[in-house]
C-alpha cells in the first residue's frame, strides 16, 4: 500500500512544462475550417442518414393546423388572425432614427452632402420633355390625331381622284373632236415661209391651205390653228389652254392628229414662245412629211434658246430631313427657302437620263432623232447662324444632249423664323445664272416639234447662246406632322430681242406625315407645279426608321413613279428613282413610251443628330 | 422651388393629359429629381437621358399613383428604378462585380466611424458628385441605394438582382473608391 501512495505522490507531484506550441496546434484545430477526421465521419454519418416518415403523419399534421382540436384553440386562432394594428407613424420615426443612427459617419456625411443640392431648372429640358410628349401622343395614335390626319389625307386623295376623272373626261372628248373633225375635213398644206410669226390674233397667210381643214380645227386642243371662214386665208391661233396631260418634266411630246403635232408643254420662256410665235407649228404640223420643207425650216434656225426641260428633280429625293421622312421634295432648285433645311452641310450628286421610244406614225426613228438626255447634278447647302437661324446653298446643274446643253448656277438664301415651338416657317430667295445652247444643225425633228420656242428665236439667239439671270423666292412650312411651301421663279422677267418675257412659273406643294408607329411614318404628300399649265403630282412615301423609304408617286395620272432610298452609311445615304410613262396616243400617231432612271447620293459633311432637322 | 403645388390638382390635370399641368410638375420636381439622376448617371447627359425617361414614365402612368403615400417618394422611386434600369442596358456586365468581389466583404470595414467629417468635411456637393459619379456602375447604385435613398441591402439585392453579400461588399467597396477620390482630390487641393 506504502508503495501504491509513493507511486501516487510521484505521479501527481509532476507536472508537465507547458509547452506553447500544444496550444498552438489545438487552437490550429479549433480555428481551423478543416475538419478533424472525427468530424468527418460523424459529419458523414449524419448527413447521410434519413429519418423515414411515417406513414399518414403529414395528413394528420395538416388536420391538426386546420381542424384545431379543441373549442378554445379554434377561438383563439381565429382571433388573434383577425386582430390588426392601425399603422402608428412614430414607430416609422423610431425605426427611421435608428436606422440613420446605424449608418456610418462617412454615410450621413455622404448622404448630407449629396441631399444638399438640386438642379436648378432648365427650360431647354422641357422642350425636349415637350417634344418627347408629343412624339409619344403621337405614336399612341390618339383618335383626334388620327381623326384630323385621315380627313387630310381624304381631302388629299379626293382632290387628286376628282382631277384625274376630269382629266381623262377632257382627254376623251378631245380624242372624239379630233376623230370626227378629220372626217370632214382634209389637211392644211402650208407651203409659205414658216419662219414668218404668226402673232396672236392676227391674221396670216398659210400660204397654200386647203379651205377645207384637217385636224388643225381641233377646237379644244392648244394652240391649234382655227379657220374662221372657209375662203379665208385667215388662221388664228387660239390661245386656249393646253391639255392639261402636258406635263412640265420629261419633255413628252403629244400628238394631235395625223399630220400635226403640238409641242410639248415647255416651262417658261420656251412655252411663251411657242405661244407668242408660234406661226412654225402648223407649218411643221401640215408638211412634216415633206423632208426638204423640213429642212428648210430646221436648217433656217443657227442658234436658238433651248433649256430641255426633261429633268426630274433632282433634289426631290435626296434631301429628306427627320422630320419629313418621306423622300419628298426640299427642292432647291424649285424653293430656295429650303436651303440648310438640315442643319447640316449637305452635298448632293445627282444622274439623270432619259429613255424615249415614240413611235410616230410615217416617221422613222431616224427621222425622229430621238434622244436620249442625261442631267447632272450637283449641289451644298448648309445652317448658317449661331442658331442656325440662316440658311445657304447653291447648285450647278447640266444637261446634255446631241443637240445642246444648258449650264445652270444657282446660289440661294434662306432665314428661319420659329412660329411656334415645332412649327418652322422659311424664307428664301435665290438666283441663276442660265447658258443655254443648241447645236441646230444636229437638232431632232422631235426637238424641233417639242421647243417651239426654238423656231421662234429668230435673229436675237442667233447670234449668241442664251444667257440671262433667273430670280426665285419661296417660303417654307415645317412641322413635324406636316409640310408645305410655294415658290416663284423667274421673277424678273427677262426681255429678249424679239423675244416674250419669261412667264412667272409657281410651284406649290404639301404634305403630312403620319406616324403608323414608333419606327414607321407614312407622306402623302401633293404638289403643283405651274408654267403655262399645270402639273400635278401626288404620291406617298413610307419611312422606316427614318432610313429606309419606298414610295409611289403619280403625275398628271399618266405618269407613275417609283422611288428608293436609303441610308448606307451614317452620313451617306443613297436613291434610286424610276419613272415610266406608256400609252397609246391615238389611232393615228401610234404609241408613246417614256421613262427615266436617276440615282443619287447625299452625303453629310456635318452630322450634328442633336439638332439634324426641322 | 418658388412654385406652390396644388398636388391633387396638378396631378389631375397630367391624368387628364394637361400640358400646362405636366409643365408645372416637371418643373416643380425637376431639381430634387434631376439631382437624384445624376447621382446615378456616369455624367449630367446621362443624367438628363434618365431624368427624361423617368419623367415620361410618370406621365404615363401617373393615374397609378391614386394619392397613396408621398408623391415624392412615388416619383423617386421612378427616377431611381429608371436609373438602374438605364445602367443595366447601358452596362449589362455591371454585375460581373458579384462574382469577382465576393471575398472582399470585409474590406469596407475599414473602420469609417470617425471618417465622415475628416474626409467628407471640406468637400462641396460637386465635388463627392463627381465623385460618386466616377465610381463603376455596380458600386454606384449599392452607394446610392443605401447611403442616400436609404434602401436596405435586402431591397438592394432584390432591385439589383444580386445576392446581400454582394450588396454590401459592392457598398464598402464604393466607400473605399469614394475615400481614396477623396484623398486624392484633398492631396492635390493641399499641394497647391
Amino acid at each position: 500500500m506504502a508503495q501504491d501512495d509513493d507511486i501516487k505522490n510521484i505521479l501527481n507531484g509532476e507536472e508537465i512544462p507547458f509547452n506553447p506550441q500544444h496550444w498552438e496546434e489545438l487552437k490550429a484545430r479549433l480555428y481551423s475550417s478543416t475538419p478533424s477526421p472525427f468530424e468527418e465521419k460523424a459529419k458523414d454519418i449524419l448527413g447521410n442518414s434519413e429519418v423515414v416518415m411515417p406513414a399518414g403523419a403529414w395528413d394528420l399534421f395538416e388536420q391538426k393546423m386546420n381542424n384545431p382540436s379543441t373549442p378554445f384553440e379554434q377561438t383563439a386562432k381565429e382571433k388573434l388572425e383577425s386582430g390588426s394594428v392601425a399603422y402608428n407613424n412614430e414607430h416609422w420615426n423610431a425605426i427611421n432614427e435608428r436606422l440613420n443612427e446605424s449608418a456610418t459617419p462617412f454615410e450621413k456625411k455622404a448622404r448630407e452632402i449629396l441631399n444638399s443640392n438640386e438642379a436648378s431648372f432648365n427650360a431647354n429640358h422641357w422642350q425636349q420633355m415637350d417634344a418627347m410628349l408629343i412624339e409619344e401622343s403621337n405614336n399612341k395614335g390618339g383618335f383626334f390625331t388620327w381623326k384630323k390626319m385621315a380627313a387630310v389625307a381624304a381631302v388629299l386623295f379626293l382632290s387628286w381622284a376628282t382631277y384625274a376623272v376630269i382629266n381623262n373626261t377632257f382627254e376623251n372628248k378631245t380624242a372624239e373632236e379630233k376623230h370626227s373633225t378629220e372626217k370632214n375635213s382634209s389637211a392644211i398644206n402650208h407651203s409659205g415661209d414658216s419662219n414668218e410669226g404668226i402673232k396672236e390674233s392676227e391674221a396670216v397667210n398659210a400660204g397654200a391651205a386647203n379651205k377645207s381643214t384637217e385636224k388643225n380645227s381641233s377646237t379644244s386642243a392648244p394652240n391649234f390653228i382655227t379657220i374662221e371662214q372657209e375662203n379665208k386665208n385667215t388662221i388664228e391661233l387660239a390661245k386656249s389652254k393646253r391639255p392639261k396631260n402636258k406635263k412640265k418634266q420629261h419633255s413628252k411630246g403629244a400628238f394631235v392628229g395625223e399630220e400635226s403635232f403640238i409641242a410639248d408643254v415647255k416651262p417658261s420662256r420656251e412655252e411663251n414662245n411657242l405661244i407668242e410665235d408660234n406661226s412654225i407649228l402648223p407649218a411643221i404640223a401640215a408638211n412634216h412629211k415633206n423632208t426638204k420643207i423640213h429642212n428648210d425650216v430646221l436648217g433656217s434656225v443657227e442658234n436658238a434658246a433651248i433649256a430641255p426641260d426633261f429633268s426630274a428633280q433632282p433634289f426631290k429625293y435626296l434631301t429628306l430631313p427627320s422630320s419629313l421622312p418621306s423622300s419628298f421634295l426640299s427642292n432647291l432648285w424649285d424653293n430656295p427657302a429650303v436651303a440648310g433645311l438640315e442643319k447640316n452641310v449637305a452635298v448632293k450628286v445627282m444622274y439623270n437620263t432619259l429613255w424615249n421610244d415614240k413611235l410616230l406614225r410615217g416617221m422613222t426613228d431616224k427621222q425622229l432623232m430621238l434622244d436620249n438626255p442625261t442631267n447632272y447634278y450637283v449641289s451644298a447647302d448648309a445652317a448658317v447662324g449661331n442658331k442656325n437661324q440662316f440658311g445657304v446653298g447653291a447648285y450647278y446643274q447640266r444637261n446634255d444632249n446631241n443637240n445642246w446643253q444648258s449650264n445652270n448656277v444657282n446660289v440661294s438664301a434662306s432665314c428661319n423664323k420659329m412660329l411656334s415651338k415645332f412649327t418652322l416657317l422659311k424664307l428664301g430667295v435665290g438666283a441663276t445664272y442660265c447658258d443655254n445652247s443648241v447645236n441646230t444643225g444636229n437638232i431632232s425633228f422631235w426637238e424641233k416639234s417639242t421647243t417651239g420656242g426654238l423656231l421662234s428665236t429668230e435673229d436675237a439667239a442667233i447670234e449668241n447662246p442664251e444667257r440671262y439671270m433667273n430670280y426665285n423666292a419661296g417660303a417654307w412650312l415645317a412641322h413635324p406632322l406636316y409640310f408645305a411651301g410655294v415658290s416663284l421663279n423667274n421673277l424678273a422677267q427677262n426681255t429678249f430681242t424679239k423675244h416674250p418675257e419669261l412667264e412667272i412659273t409657281s410651284n406649290v406643294t404639301g404634305g403630312v406625315n403620319i406616324p403608323l408607329s414608333k419606327k414607321t411614318t407614312a407622306t402623302i404628300y401633293a404638289q403643283r407645279q405651274k408654267n403655262i399649265v399645270a402639273v400635278w403630282t401626288a404620291g406617298a412615301v413610307m419611312s422606316f426608321s427614318n432610313k429606309v423609304f419606298a414610295g409611289l408617286s403619280v403625275e398628271n395620272s399618266n405618269y407613275a413613279a417609283v422611288n428608293f432610298g436609303m441610308n448606307i452609311a451614317d452620313r451617306l445615304r443613297i436613291h434610286l428613282n424610276g419613272g415610266m410613262l406608256a400609252k397609246e396616243e391615238s389611232l393615228y400617231l401610234g404609241t408613246e413610251k417614256e421613262g427615266f432612271v436617276q440615282g443619287g447620293i447625299r452625303y453629310l459633311i456635318t452630322n450634328n443628330k442633336k439638332q439634324n432637322s426641322y | 422651388m418658388g412654385i406652390v403645388l396644388d398636388n391633387a390638382i396638378i396631378i389631375r390635370g397630367c391624368i387628364d393629359g394637361d400640358r400646362r399641368s405636366q409643365q408645372r410638375l416637371y418643373e416643380a420636381y425637376y431639381g430634387k429629381m434631376m439631382a437624384v439622376c445624376r447621382r446615378y448617371a456616369k455624367d449630367n447627359d446621362e443624367a438628363l437621358d434618365i431624368f427624361q425617361e423617368a419623367f415620361i414614365k410618370v406621365f404615363n402612368n401617373i393615374h397609378k399613383y391614386g394619392d397613396k403615400g408621398s408623391f415624392e417618394g412615388w416619383i423617386r422611386r421612378i427616377m431611381v428604378n429608371t436609373a438602374i434600369d438605364f445602367i443595366r442596358r447601358a452596362k449589362a456586365g455591371a454585375q460581373t462585380v458579384e462574382l469577382t468581389d465576393r471575398h472582399t466583404d470585409t474590406m469596407g470595414s475599414h473602420d469609417d466611424e470617425d471618417e465622415g467629417d475628416s474626409i467628407l468635411g471640406n468637400v462641396s456637393y460637386d465635388e463627392l458628385l463627381k465623385c460618386v459619379q466616377n465610381l463603376s456602375p455596380a458600386y454606384k447604385q449599392v452607394f446610392n441605394l443605401y447611403v442616400v435613398d436609404g434602401y436596405q441591402h435586402q431591397e438592394i439585392a432584390e432591385m439589383l438582382n444580386i445576392s446581400v453579400g454582394t450588396s454590401k461588399s459592392n457598398l464598402a467597396k464604393a466607400k473605399m473608391n469614394l475615400r481614396k477620390f477623396l484623398s486624392e482630390k484633398m492631396a492635390v487641393a493641399n499641394s497647391r
